[in-house]
């Protein structure tokens, strides 16, 4: 299996451990990292920490007093070379309100992109994103799928403040904050559901590998979805899919 | 129960631990003291186990109104703290009653003090760990009002431990550096310039540091979002660096070019803009 081949494996400071496959953005890899973390999962390393991905990379956090470098390298390269179990995906249906009032760069992005509000909504609600990893803030998910007609180069000026929930676009990515930050992506609406919740000790509901789509809601919808979240009542389920 | 009681906050004046770990896969940064190394030292003055929170105390301290008694201790940053407007040391721990007031005064040297109490700072626990960061905890530091649980010690055994300080912690200038995954993106001379270079600090806060060089590191190098920690040296499009610190995300989408051994975090923690450091490189 080509993969196998280009994966390397780094130190990072003192207690991590970098697995790198080659350097770009494939649903494959995704495949490849998912069955790692899978097998991290199921099958505990006495001194691992915990780890978190990126497109191409597994970082793995560990107790230098429990296992070495070395130690642990062979164990991840023997989870590599097993026969590993199909790793279960969900897939999210996400409420978004595509509107100026919620979202501020949603009418001049239109007119850059010389679209009317309701073919956007067509070409963001169309395509199955996949959801690849976690990570710039708490809960902010890096979505693959993005059609090429909506990217857009994130603005020079990043705006001192976007609320939680907004739906975003920058470059050739699109994505939801989860909570209020500064940001240079544009905002074409919002979404309003919690996608960080620090009193769970699940923080966030979507995971890597998951899958999601966008669907359009009518601003009272909205309003009412908005209302049961507050309330955690809100029972948003996915759908089950094999990764 | 006691407490404490923020009646002036200081400039930036928060709750920090060990750190947060086991939620960066959810984009939450790892979080905890800038200064792993003094915030310990401070527990131990006091006979706390290392995991207690401390309180980070940073340039302009906080006054705090103490309604307990108890033994507490003052490291890092010599911010002239005193009790009731008497001095007291630093590195050593010191008994205080109930209606006392801690204050700060000038700053002697570095940036970042730590306070610490016997039977630890009892703030909330979220996420595994009391270190204050917005938006995991509700607030990123302390306000005036806020106030914090403290066991109440009426006859603490004061421990023997007096430490002496190295002080090169907070006076060097050379920060100990690993090569970081993509140096060699970098030319031979660019990869000299670094480890040869003065590096100016600008910006800096919790979540990192902005490095200026002399030289021209301007490029035109970028990676797919990877991996971070805190200690990570990032080389942006401009030439300048940024070093992670502890609230720094947990991916990032700049080159990797050094990664700071975990002493130079903490001595890094200890200075401030307009400050010169240069990078030493370690063989791993």
């Amino acid at each position: 299996m080509p993969i196998a081949e280009s994966i390397t494996y780094q130190q990072l400071g003192h207690e991590t451990l970098l697995m790198q496959w080659s350097g770009h953005i494939d649903e494959e890899i995704l495949k490849s990292i998912l069955q790692v973390m899978s097998a991290l999962e199921d099958n505990p390393i006495r001194g691992v920490k915990e780890w978190n991905s990126t497109y191409n990379s597994l970082a793995i956090h560990f107790d230098a007093h429990k296992i070495s470098f070395p130690e642990l390298r062979l164990k991840l390269e023997d989870f590599r070379s097993k026969e590993s179990a199909q790793v279960i995906a969900r897939k999210w249906t996400l409420p978004v309100l595509y509107d100026p009032s919620v979202g501020i760069d949603l009418e001049a992005f239109c007119l850059h992109k010389n679209l009317s509000i309701n073919e956007l909504i067509s070409l963001h609600t169309t395509p199955t994103y996949r959801i690849f990893f976690i990570g710039f803030l708490p809960g902010f998910m890096y979505l693959g799928g993005l059609d090429p007609s909506l990217h857009l180069p994130r603005k020079a000026d990043p705006d001192r403040s976007i609320p939680p929930g907004s739906v975003a676009i920058g470059g050739a990515q699109t994505g939801i904050y989860p909570v209020e930050s500064p940001g240079g992506w544009h905002v074409i609406g919002n979404s309003p559901l919690s996608y960080f919740d620090p009193t769970l000790e699940k923080p966030c509901f979507i995971q890597p590998g998951d899958e999601i789509v966008f669907s359009s809601v009518s601003p009272s919808r909205f309003e009412e979805i908005k209302e049961l979240a507050l309330k955690n009542e809100f029972n948003l389920k996915p759908e089950l899919i094999n990764g | 129960m006691g407490r404490l009681i923020i009646q002036k906050p200081g400039l930036f004046t928060s709750i920090q631990d060990e750190g947060r770990y086991g939620f960066r896969r959810y984009g939450v940064p790892v979080s905890g003291a800038m200064d792993q190394q003094s915030a310990g030292l401070a527990n131990l003055l006091v006979n706390n186990g290392p995991e207690e929170g401390v309180m980070e105390i940073t340039m302009h301290g906080p006054e705090i109104q103490l309604e307990a008694d108890g033994l507490l201790a003052i490291t890092g940053a010599d911010l002239s703290p005193g009790l009731d407007g008497h001095p007291i040391p630093m590195n050593t721990p010191v008994f205080f009653e109930k209606g006392q007031r801690l204050t700060c005064g000038r700053p002697r040297y570095g940036i970042r003090a730590y306070l610490a109490v016997h039977g630890g700072l009892k703030s909330p626990k979220v996420l595994a760990s009391r270190s204050q960061y917005y938006p995991v905890t509700a607030t990123k530091r302390l306000h005036m009002g806020d106030t914090i649980a403290l066991k109440n010690y009426k006859n603490a055994t004061k421990p023997h431990a007096s430490v002496k300080v190295d002080t090169t912690h907070f006076s060097t200038e050379q920060l100990e550096v690993y090569v970081g995954p993509e140096l060699t993106l970098l030319s031979k001379k660019e990869q000299s310039l670094l480890f040869e270079e003065r590096f100016t600090i600008g910006t800096n806060n919790r979540m990192g540091y902005q490095l200026q060089p002399d030289a021209d590191l301007s490029n035109n190098l970028s990676i797919i979002t990877a991996p971070v920690i805190p200690g990570t040296v990032q080389l942006t499009p401009s030439g300048k660096l940024i070093v992670l610190m502890r609230d720094g995300q947990v991916t990032g989408g700049y080159p990797r070019v050094a990664q700071l051994s975990r002493e130079s975090i903490n001595r890094l923690a200890q200075k401030t803009n307009g400050e010169t450091i240069e990078f030493s490189l370690l063989k791993s």
